[in-house]
């Protein structure tokens, strides 16, 4: 490129600072390098350095003093000011910043971790829960698909090899684990989804191994269609806000009472229904090709059934009591056909008013109980038969497949909307973590990618003692020897997990290494300057 | 030219595409499956709705197109995918780069036009570019054909009038042998007409009798009235037998009198006489403009009398006339409340009957007569009688035609019009230059000629088709255009982290979310249908402005000037009318693109002040900001709408201007034509004829004007995303810059080191 260059401007010294790679090296090489704010406030003047690959470095220096601005500068993305740093290949590209406020994309979890998108994911999803249990976060494991669910067969392994060394029978056995099996479910999931062809595989492979058991592929069909079952819990509770409507308001008011109609309602609901999830799981109701569907053909039919029954329930629990007469109906039916026009005619059009006047004969409806059982029962067959016109084209037969087959539509549109919140992503995350556990996300995703250098930028500050002394300890255990992290300390403690000190003063940065006493030495000097200026009479004087 | 080059390769591209995929294409629209892989069975579905089936070549060609070639998705992925090249580095790129990213808008409008406009067609890609550049020359193709057939019905237009006009001439030729025909059936009608001569004349030119007294044929009528009544005035006889051109003066119509040269030239004279003959005026008055008579009459006080008296009877007789002719517009009820007649027919009311029943044998009789059967049997042809008849004789001949051509000559016949395409792009023509050679157009001949009938149903087919194919082609084009623009923006964007320098950096670049969002939808819409419109306005004044430069010329006498034509006056009318609206509107909106340029920013702060209460929600609520941040909210809200009153205001201007100036565009030509009509020039036809012309040249020149608040929006927008690509230029540039002195200080410390081994794992810094 030097050479078909022209322009003598790019031969002079360049205006800002230029990190360049030195293959084959093995230190962080900073030549007269001087850092400026963009308004050129100088922050660090002209330092010359060497920091060797895998150092952990600790920076310390009052607020201003251009703590994150330097060590930003290392990375080559701030370049205010001037001079050079000399990298190792490799770590330009490979660099990350841990910074005092996480950002959390709006994608799924395993895209956060990845750092690419969901379908190219770079890391295996077992390395993912690995990370995530080693900062303590395993109640987001079951936000990775198929992670949580190999936990729960792990543990319910572990309960079917004790149950075994009393030489119980299979039947036995299958039943310990069904019990089992939704108390742990309901302790390890909030999310709905489903055992995926892995976890099955490992619970057969687990319960062969198990002395005893005879017949190992029947207990992992049976369990895994109680686990599946347990795994919609929160869905059939969502179902249940949503039926019992749908089921009132669709059905309309069925006169005379027939429980075959309210039947054949349920039934053609519960088809309908069934097809309606068939097209949201073959994602054929929407464009977005990457839509995950969390549930399976399993729990579909579970679900179907259990909502058909809950409705039946329903329907039962408003049902008119008394028998039903069904020559009657008929007789009535018929009478009404004719004599609808005549009921119209004779009450000038205001069926519902004359009837209005005429319901002292019903009883007056104190409670909200009653108002419903009022509107769903049927009233004096005479004032029935005035009421038949106005709700005629409402309550006619013929119309009950359309309003099933309609309620089937809304309750499955109650469904996706629910199933889409059960795929949570970044801005969830954000309401959901506090500002630690974001924290701790940030760790699992750089012990993931186990960045060449890394700038820990107060990376704990909104964690507890204990936890942030197990972030530092796990970053500085399971980074590779070759990684260097530069951190930005505030709390001296942090200062023991490191082996070098940068301090910044009066725009100088001096490098020391940590021994036994730096950290007692630094507090003293804190101490001793707290005191100078308490003796000077107002500690609000002090030099910042 | 790279462009062009890759049009042809695209076009290539797309020719070459590979034949397993297409055929896979095929393969699954021929063999669907359902979701769960199982084939659904077609053959029943078939069986059942055989349109469908019918159809299915149709629908499963248009999926393999859409999906290959039409569908947005693949415009989006090239826009998304689109490699940014490393700029070059120069010094005075560099100083260029710099200082328009320190501006707010553009210096140089023509430059930011082509900096958003160009991409898309020098960039996005041989298959891109050949989709858009066909789907570009179908919708300007389509428009440009949509101005031919309006042309087309133009002339339908006249066709029609034609034909309705020799119709009424036919039927006032037959008309009085027909009468004398009918007469002889009603001889009691044949007496009264014998009676009273006026009546006759109305019954011979009956339905035209209310353009009586539009002037048409007043000077029969009045000739009579006038022998009436002037016996009893004799002064006054005298001097019309004196003077026949005082006669004619007062009983022919204008237009007849200027048919004559002799009058002609003797108004030409007396300029006053002229413009008072044109308000009708009464005998006396009339009288008074000729020297010699005003003072004939003036020395005998009897005769002044005797005038006064002939002109209020004359007046009284007119006034009658009008009165009957208006009010009772039926040829009966005219004869009923004819003075003098109407006690005979109450002595007697078969007359009546006798009259009604004459006036319909005699339309029998006019309606069976050859003339006029041959003018109906024209007006069913022109609404397209002949429609499915003529398409059915131009397949069968088509496919007549190709069958006596054969395989061998249909394939000759196709390479040969190939061969030609260079010099004309449609099949139908034939291919005249050489005569050994036979086209495809000689086969397509019938086709050609149903195509051209020029009726009603075939033009209404034509004109629906072709705004279909127009605006399917635009709408996609538009959609394409976009996506591949806001990819290629958003890519730039994201690219060499000059997002991350457009927020600290580039401070002129504001609220890039709504640039991306907003800009590239408009701007490209706009493109689109401006080109559109510009090319039908070139079409509309290429086709019609040589009728309106015919029809428009004018004689200066008419308006009181010397015998001078003025060969295209309405068109140059036309022009310096264009001029003076644009020029007032481009005056008055000046400031329209600055106001917009505003609007889109403040629209943009207003939305990112209450994103910010969104974002920083929790602790807004928690440190009490509501307040604060409520009025920051209206503290952005508030110039938002003194803007807007801003615009309102400039906006008014131009409505004033347009609705004062546009009505002239209107009233024009009816004045000029006016005083046409009243010398005989012109028909009211030819004025509704020549307002049109005027209309369409006048709106096809002001162009500008009329599109001037889309020409400032696009302006506005236009400024808006150059400068953020200007911005985003300069970060790349300046990224760029910094991986040349890396590149550098590596190649120096590799030089002080001396590890020739490492040098091919040097890691070199990629743009993109």
């Amino acid at each position: 490129m030097e050479n078909s260059l022209e322009h003598s401007y790019l031969s002079n010294k360049p205006p800002y600072i230029v990190v360049y790679e030195r293959p084959g090296d093995n230190k962080i090489v900073i030549d007269s390098l001087t850092v400026t704010t963009p308004d050129e406030r100088i922050l660090i003047d002209s330092l010359n350095a060497e920091v060797p690959v895998g150092a952990r470095v600790a920076i310390i220096g009052k607020n201003g003093t251009g703590k994150t601005t330097t060590a930003k500068a290392l990375t080559g993305n701030f370049e205010f000011g001037s001079g050079k740093v000399g990298v190792p290949a490799g770590v330009k590209k490979h660099s990350m910043i841990m910074s005092q406020e996480a950002f959390i994309p709006d994608v799924t979890l395993r895209a956060v971790l990845n750092k690419t998108p969901d379908d190219q994911p770079a890391f295996p999803d077992e390395e993912l829960t690995k990370v995530l249990q080693m900062v303590g976060h395993e109640r987001l494991i079951q936000h990775i698909p198929g992670q949580q669910t190999n936990i729960l067969v792990d543990d319910l392994l572990e309960i079917a090899q004790t149950a075994m060394r009393g030489n119980i029978s299979d039947h036995e056995l299958e039943q310990i684990l069904s019990e089992n099996a939704p108390k742990l479910v309901s302790e390890q999931f909030e999310v709905v989804q489903y055992m995926t062809e892995t976890s099955k595989e490992r619970l057969f492979d687990g319960l062969k191994v198990i002395e005893g058991i005879e017949n190992p592929a029947t207990i992992t069909e049976n369990l895994t269609k109680v686990i599946d079952h347990a795994l919609l819990e929160p869905l059939n509770r969502r179902m249940d806000m949503i039926i019992e409507h749908e089921a009132f308001a669709k059905r309309g008011k069925i006169f005379p009472y027939a429980p075959g109609r309210e039947n054949y309602f349920s039934l053609v609901f519960a088809n309908h229904f069934k097809l309606q999830i068939d097209e949201y799981m073959a994602n054929e109701d929407t464009d977005n090709k990457l839509r995950p569907i969390r549930i399976n053909e399993e729990q579909r039919d579970n679900l179907v059934e259990s909502v058909q029954y809950k409705m039946k329930k329903a329907f039962a629990q408003y049902a008119d009591p008394r028998p039903v007469n069904h020559a009657y109906g008929a007789v009535k039916s018929f009478v009404g056909k004719i004599g609808r026009g005549l009921t119209q005619i004779a009450t000038l059009g205001n069926a519902d008013k004359v009837i209005g006047l005429l319901s002292p004969f019903n009883k007056a409806a104190s409670t909200l109980d009653n108002v419903v059982n009022l509107s769903l029962r049927p009233i004096n067959p005479l004032f029935k038969l005035a009421s038949l016109p106005t709700n005629y084209m409402q309550l006619h037969p013929w119309t009950l497949p359309w309003r099933a087959a309609s309620a089937a539509k809304s309750a499955k549109n109650g469904l996706s909307f629910f199933m889409d919140t059960q795929v949570v992503t970044g801005g969830e995350f954000k309401r959901r973590l506090s500002g630690g556990e974001k924290q701790r996300l940030v760790f699992a995703k750089t012990l993931l990618h186990q960045p060449k250098l890394l700038i820990a930028d107060e990376p704990t500050a909104a964690l507890d003692d204990l936890s942030a002394d197990r972030m530092y300890k796990l970053l500085m255990d399971e980074m590779p020897e070759d990684s260097t992290i530069i951190s930005i300390v505030h709390d001296l403690d942090k200062i023991n997990y490191h082996d070098t000190l940068g301090k910044i003063e009066d725009l100088k940065l001096e490098f020391s290494k940590v021994d036994e006493d730096t950290v007692d030495n630094l507090r003293q000097a804190v101490i001793e300057e707290h005191r100078a200026a308490l003796e000077a009479g107002n500690i609000l004087t002090a030099d910042l | 030219m790279d462009s062009l080059t890759n049009l042809f390769r695209g076009a290539a591209n797309l020719a070459m595409k590979p034949v397993k995929s297409v055929a896979n294409d095929f393969k699954k629209a021929w063999h669907p499956k359902d979701y769960a892989g199982n084939a659904v069975r077609i053959p029943l579905t078939v069986a059942k709705q055989p349109l469908k089936a019918a159809a299915l070549p149709f629908t499963a060609t248009w999926d393999v197109l859409y999906k290959n070639v039409l569908d947005p998705q693949t415009a989006i992925e090239r826009g998304w995918n689109y490699a940014h090249e490393k700029p070059a580095l120069s010094e005075a790129k560099k100083k260029e780069l710099m200082e328009a990213s320190a501006l707010e808008t553009p210096r140089s409008t023509a430059k930011a036009l082509w900096g958003i406009l160009s991409p898309y067609w020098t960039k996005s890609g041989p298959k891109e570019i050949a989709t858009g550049g066909v789907l570009l020359a179908t919708s300007l193709y389509m428009t440009w054909y949509a101005v031919a057939v309006t042309v087309e019905f133009s002339q339908w237009l006249g066709q029609m009038t034609d034909t309705l006009v020799n119709m009424g001439n036919s039927q006032t030729e037959l008309r009085p042998d027909a009468v004398q025909e009918v007469l002889r059936q009603f001889p009691g009608v044949g007496e009264v007409l014998q009676r009273y001569p006026v009546l006759e004349d109305i019954t011979l030119k009956y339905p035209d009798a209310l353009g009586i007294f539009n002037g048409i044929e007043m000077g029969q009528i009045n000739t009579i009235e006038l022998s009436d009544i002037v016996a009893d005035y004799p002064g006054v006889e005298n001097i019309l037998a004196e003077n026949p051109m005082v006669q004619d003066f007062i009983t022919q119509p204008l237009r007849v009198l200027f048919s004559n040269p002799e009058y002609r030239s003797f108004l030409g004279a007396n300029q006053e006489l002229f413009q008072l003959l044109q308000t009708n005026p009464a005998p006396d008055v009339i009288f008074s403009n000729f020297p010699d008579i005003a003072d004939q009459i003036q020395a005998n006080p009897e005769l002044v009398r005797e005038v006064a008296q002939f002109s209020s009877a004359y007046g009284q007789i007119e006034e009658q006339w009008q009165e009957i002719l208006t009010t009772f517009p039926s040829l009966e009820e005219i004869f009923r409340n004819y003075p003098g007649l109407e006690d005979e027919i109450k002595a007697d009311p078969s007359i009546l009957n006798q009259i009604t029943d004459f006036k319909n044998e005699l339309g029998q009789v006019l309606q069976n007569s050859d003339e006029i059967r041959r003018d109906y049997q024209t007006v069913g042809a022109l609404f397209g009688a002949d429609f499915f008849n003529t398409w059915e004789q131009a397949f069968t001949n088509t496919a007549h035609n190709f069958s006596d051509l054969g395989v061998r000559g249909t394939l000759q016949a196709t390479w040969n019009t190939v061969q030609n395409i260079g010099t004309s792009l449609s099949p139908f023509t034939e291919l005249n230059h050489d005569t050994s050679k036979v086209g495809l157009g000689h086969a397509m001949q019938p086709f050609k000629d149903a195509w051209n009938n020029g009726d009603f149903a075939t033009i209404a087919l034509k004109y629906t088709g072709m705004a279909l194919i127009a605006f399917k082609a635009k709408q996609y084009l538009g959609m394409r255009w976009r996506a591949w623009s806001t990819g290629y923006y958003a890519n730039k964007w994201m690219n060499n982290n000059a997002f991350q320098r457009i927020k600290n950096q580039f401070s002129n670049v504001d609220n890039p979310d709504q640039r991306l969002q907003d800009d590239p939808a408009i701007f490209t819409a706009a493109a689109i249908s401006i080109s559109t419109g510009l090319l039908s306005a070139g079409m509309t004044f290429y086709q019609f402005s040589e009728q309106l430069w015919d029809m428009g010329s004018l004689n200066l006498m008419i308006y009181g000037g010397p015998d001078l034509e003025i060969p295209g006056a309405m068109m140059m009318f036309s022009v310096a009318y264009a001029a003076a609206i644009t020029g007032v509107t481009m005056k008055l909106g000046w400031k329209l693109p600055m106001i917009t340029r505003a609007q889109q920013k403040l629209e943009g702060d207003f939305r990112s002040s209450m994103k910010l209460a969104h974002e920083f929600a929790d602790n807004i609520a928690l440190e009490g900001g509501e307040k604060l941040q409520l009025d920051t909210i209206k503290k952005n809200f508030k110039p938002l709408m003194q803007n807007s009153v801003r615009d309102l205001t400039v906006n008014t201007k131009m409505i004033v201007a347009d609705t004062a100036f546009g009505n002239f565009a209107f009233t024009v030509p009816k004045l000029i034509a006016s005083g046409m009509i009243g010398a005989g020039q012109m028909t009211v036809g030819g004025m509704n004829t020549l307002g049109n012309y005027f209309g369409r040249i006048t709106g096809s020149i002001s162009f500008i004007a009329n599109r001037w608040s889309q020409l400032t929006h696009v302006k506005a927008t236009a400024d808006r995303i150059y400068m953020m690509d200007r911005a985003l230029e300069a970060a790349h540039y300046l990224e760029t810059e910094k991986d040349f002195y890396a590149e550098r200080e590596t190649a120096k410390y590799l030089d002080t080191v001396d590890v020739d081994d490492t040098r091919e794992n040097i890691h070199t810094p990629e743009i993109s």
